[in-house]
């Protein structure tokens, strides 16, 4: 095979675990891929609803506020979740398959993208709704959501190993996510939260990401030289530490698989 | 199916009769409670006289309801409650049948069993006060079976006082507002909500003070900072339990004196005379046009306001480091330095090992052009030098992450080397039909994966094309939930096939596994021989297959599908294909191969003729049953 066929056949590969996988979630469905669009909308709804009462002093567009934090969110934890259980779920196929190992957490991040795509057309029925008028700045989120997923790809490396080897780390990582989440000021503004609270909210990188979005889109602005020095940081770093980890201990899970 | 349904109403109906039980044990109990009251109740007819509430929180200023319920057991024909109240901290409005300096009386009566009765007060002033009753009076009626009609005093227990605390009432007025450096501002006056003023080119912040009425109050300040041009900047006071007040200021800051246009780098460009208002914060437009308009109408109480109106700050989310735009901390600059000489490596890396596939694909391109592809029966297609594989299996794994450091830390986790293979050395020509046997646990399965390139070994190393290599298991590769269609693509791209040659061979493969019709059901639904039916088409559809590997897999199906599989791979053998079968049946290895290889215990027994090892290999087991 030569060298662009393989990297055709690579995508092509990776679009069709992707594809099972988006078939997978809704197989028992009625409304299908439908729901992607939905959920968001109405989760976005509830909450709304929910938290308008408590924090309406303080947060203007509330709503666009939550969501933007919960899509960003939805995406990291639906990316590294799937990444993690992607290796022992498809030992049949690590036999057979020709290609590299990557391809199986990579998959499942491109399925969270692709539900992440499905999200933000909820996303600009809302921004439509709430009368939020589209700039090109806000074209940033798509850049912002790239890093993101290099992000959680990264992470999603480190799980798939560390869950073949050890199948704890699936419940001590969904306390890690509930820690992390109260600490990426989804519904909550910042600086309702004490000094200390705010220092760590502002280092966690998750919530970076969605800063930086939510400051695209209701101000309009670019985010300031920390930020991007975090979002770089962050994603090629993390990326980096990932895919280490995953040549370095591929063979061992392998073994163990 | 039946027996848990059945499990299910049989619960269901234990779960009513409990039910029932515990309504009927409910009943009974109120029954027997209800007759005793009864009995005792002979003579004394109780009567109750209470507030609404055991206390009561009012703001003073505002009408406040007292609710007085006087209630007995029996039918109340007429009653009388008097009360006293602080005329100093509440003012009497109304509610009451009789009035006199500080005593109220509620009277009524009628043949209810209970009364209520709503007075209404005012506070004056802060502080603690209450409502006690003094008395409480009442006459009952009891109607007997027989008809006649006696009449009971009602015997009233405890005289209660309702404490009241009077809270102050809270106000979102500012009693002060001044701001420094401003000329042409009306006077500050507390229910005057738009002030007009104007400040130097220089100012650049707002320098406001502010005092509000209400010590508690809270006062959001939308911004300080000030652009060229007019600014709206307003203030949201928030009183205790009171709507918010909103005073807007308009403050034009003016031109740069001189006249040369020059470049700002601040916000807003100057130089227009009619340019809009850029305020703080982008969204407020609309509210602030929202507000004005409100003002405009001249209601400053906050009776008509909207809830939007409220939301006045955009939460800063980078705040917290710094003011206005962060300097780079030096942490995260040696951090982004890091990471770049990272993947400036990492790219390097890249880009070496790309280089290295690339040359020995040119040379074999000049090989390929050059002749026909010619049977060469001394090529070595697949090499195993001296391999050996370790697997360390942890002795009684611990199960948890808890026993886990709990046992390295006592020393217990012990490991065992589990030695699969042991020093295998063999070579496969090409075109050859190798088949590998030995008993369960030899070691086959490993070997395999080593030769495929999926797990590498401890020791030594194997030869071979891994492009070329294609294994094939039992019924491996697919996805259960997902149609045999999909699974033939998802199948094929993990092989190596291209979406076109799917499409292409698709109707070969369905025809060769004979499952003509079954393409859109679910796999979960096939048997398993139609699954390594479909496993064994897919694999085998490719002409160019130069080596397979075949694992257990000429063992399944029946009769007229093995000899299919077997003719199929005789084929691929004829097109110059090198087979490596491995199986546990002899007769499988003594039909289908030319060589083979006995591995027991990962350790090579013999290698040779199919006739001289596969009897050796029986001869083996059977000394090994009769021993």
């Amino acid at each position: 095979m030569s060298e662009e066929n393989k990297v055709r056949q690579y995508f092509f590969v990776i679009r069709e675990l992707t594809a099972r996988e988006v078939k997978r979630k809704y197989a028992r469905s009625y409304l299908g891929i439908l729901w992607s669009v939905l959920n968001p909308l109405l989760s976005m709804a509830v909450m709304s609803m929910i938290f308008s009462t408590v924090f309406k002093r303080n947060i203007e567009n509330f709503p666009i506020y939550y969501l933007t934090g919960s899509i960003f969110w939805n995406l990291f934890t639906g990316a590294t979740n799937a990444a993690m259980t992607s290796l022992v779920d498809n030992k049949s196929m690590l036999v057979k398959v020709k290609l590299p190992m990557e391809i199986f957490p990579l998959s499942r991040c491109f399925t969270a993208m692709t539900n992440f795509g499905y999200s933000l057309v909820a996303y600009v029925v809302m921004l439509l709704i709430f009368r939020i008028s589209f700039t090109p700045c806000m074209l940033l989120v798509f850049l912002y959501a790239g890093m993101l997923f290099l992000f959680s790809l990264g992470v999603g490396y480190w799980l798939s190993v560390i869950y073949a080897v050890f199948g704890d780390i699936k419940h001590l990582y969904s306390i890690l996510l509930t820690l992390l989440m109260y600490a990426s000021a989804l519904f909550y503004p910042v600086e309702s939260t004490s000094e200390a609270m705010q220092e760590v909210i502002v280092r966690n990188p998750v919530y970076n990401y969605i800063a930086c979005a939510r400051k695209c889109v209701l101000d309009a602005a670019l985010p300031d030289a920390n930020q991007w020095a975090r979002l770089f940081v962050w994603s090629i770093g993390m990326f980096l530490a990932g895919k280490f980890c995953f040549d370095k201990l591929g063979n061992r899970v392998l073994q163990k698989i | 199916m039946e027996k848990n349904f059945m499990d299910i109403r049989r619960a269901g109906k234990r779960n009513r009769r409990r039910q029932l039980r515990f309504v009927q044990g409910v009943l009974f109990g109120l029954a027997m409670w209800l007759g005793c009251r009864n009995l005792m109740l002979v003579r004394a007819a109780e009567g109750t006289v209470h507030f609404g509430s055991e206390s009561y929180v009012w703001t003073n200023g505002e009408v406040c309801p007292l609710g007085v319920y006087f209630e007995g057991d029996i039918a109340v024909s007429s009653y009388s409650v008097c009360l006293e109240y602080d005329p100093a901290a509440l003012e009497y409005l109304d509610g009451a049948d009789r009035t006199e300096g500080n005593l109220l009386w509620v009277e009524g009566g009628g043949g209810e069993t209970g009364y209520k009765r709503m007075l209404h007060f005012q506070p004056l002033t802060e502080g603690e006060t209450g409502v006690q009753i003094l008395s409480a009076e009442g006459i009952g009626i009891i109607t007997a079976e027989d008809g006649t009609v006696a009449e009971e005093a009602f015997v009233v227990g405890q005289l209660a006082r309702a404490p009241i605390v009077i809270q102050k009432k809270g106000s979102s007025r500012l009693s002060e507002l001044a701001v420094g450096a401003a000329e042409g501002m009306e006077e500050f006056s507390p229910d005057v909500l738009e002030y007009h003023m104007q400040v130097a080119y220089e100012t650049e912040r707002l320098e406001i003070e502010y005092e509000t009425e209400d010590e508690e109050a809270d006062v959001i300040l939308s911004a300080e900072d000030l652009a060229l041009g007019n600014n709206v900047v307003t203030l949201t006071v928030q009183g205790v339990r009171e709507e918010p007040l909103v005073y807007t200021l308009y403050v034009e800051r003016k031109e740069e004196p001189a006249a040369a246009e020059t470049d700002h780098t601040g916000t807003g460009d100057g130089n227009s005379t009619v340019h809009p208002a850029e305020p703080p914060e982008r969204k407020k437009e609309e509210g602030d046009g929202e507000r004005v308009k409100l003002q405009e109408n001249g209601e400053t109480n906050a009776g008509n306001r909207k809830a939007d109106d409220l939301e006045t700050m955009a939460p800063d989310d980078a705040e917290v480091d710094t003011d206005g735009d962060a300097k780079l901390r030096p942490a995260l600059l040696a951090a982004l330095i890091l990471v770049s000489l990272m993947a400036l490596f990492y790219g390097l890396e890249l880009i070496k090992q790309w280089k290295k596939e690339k040359k020995p694909a040119a040379k074999r391109k000049k090989r390929k052009s050059s002749a026909l592809k010619m049977i060469n029966l001394e090529k070595k297609v697949i090499e195993v030098r001296h391999v050996t594989m370790e697997f360390r299996l942890a002795r009684d794994e611990a199960s948890s992450l808890k026993e886990y450091v709990i046992r390295s830390v006592k020393r217990q986790n012990h490991y065992q080397i589990l030695r699969a293979l042991d020093d295998v050395s063999f070579e496969v020509k090409q075109g050859e039909v190798v088949g590998i046997i030995g008993t369960n646990g030899s070691g086959k399965s490993t070997l395999l994966k080593i030769i495929a390139g999926v797990l590498l070994p401890t020791k030594g190393e194997v030869v071979v094309d891994k492009r070329k290599v294609q294994i094939l298991t039992l019924g491996t590769g697919f996805d259960m939930e997902l149609t045999a269609r999909e699974n033939v693509y998802l199948n094929g791209a993990i092989i190596g096939y291209s979406k076109e040659y799917i499409d292409e061979k698709f109707e070969e493969i369905v025809a060769f596994a004979e499952l003509e019709g079954f393409m859109d059901e679910r796999m979960k639904n096939f048997s398993s021989g139609m699954v390594s039916r479909l496993g064994f088409a897919i694999a085998t559809v490719q002409d160019s297959a130069d080596i397979l590997i075949l694992d257990e897999v000429l063992s399944v199906g029946d009769m007229f599908f093995k000899e299919k599989s077997e003719a199929r791979i005789r084929e691929m053998i004829h097109s110059g294909a090198t087979v490596l079968i491995v199986s546990h049946s002899s007769s499988v290895i003594r039909k289908n191969c030319d060589t083979a290889v006995w591995i027991e215990r990962g350790v090579l027994q013999m290698v040779g003729k199919p006739e001289l090892v596969c009897g050796a290999y029986e001869q083996r087991g059977r000394r090994n049953e009769t021993a």
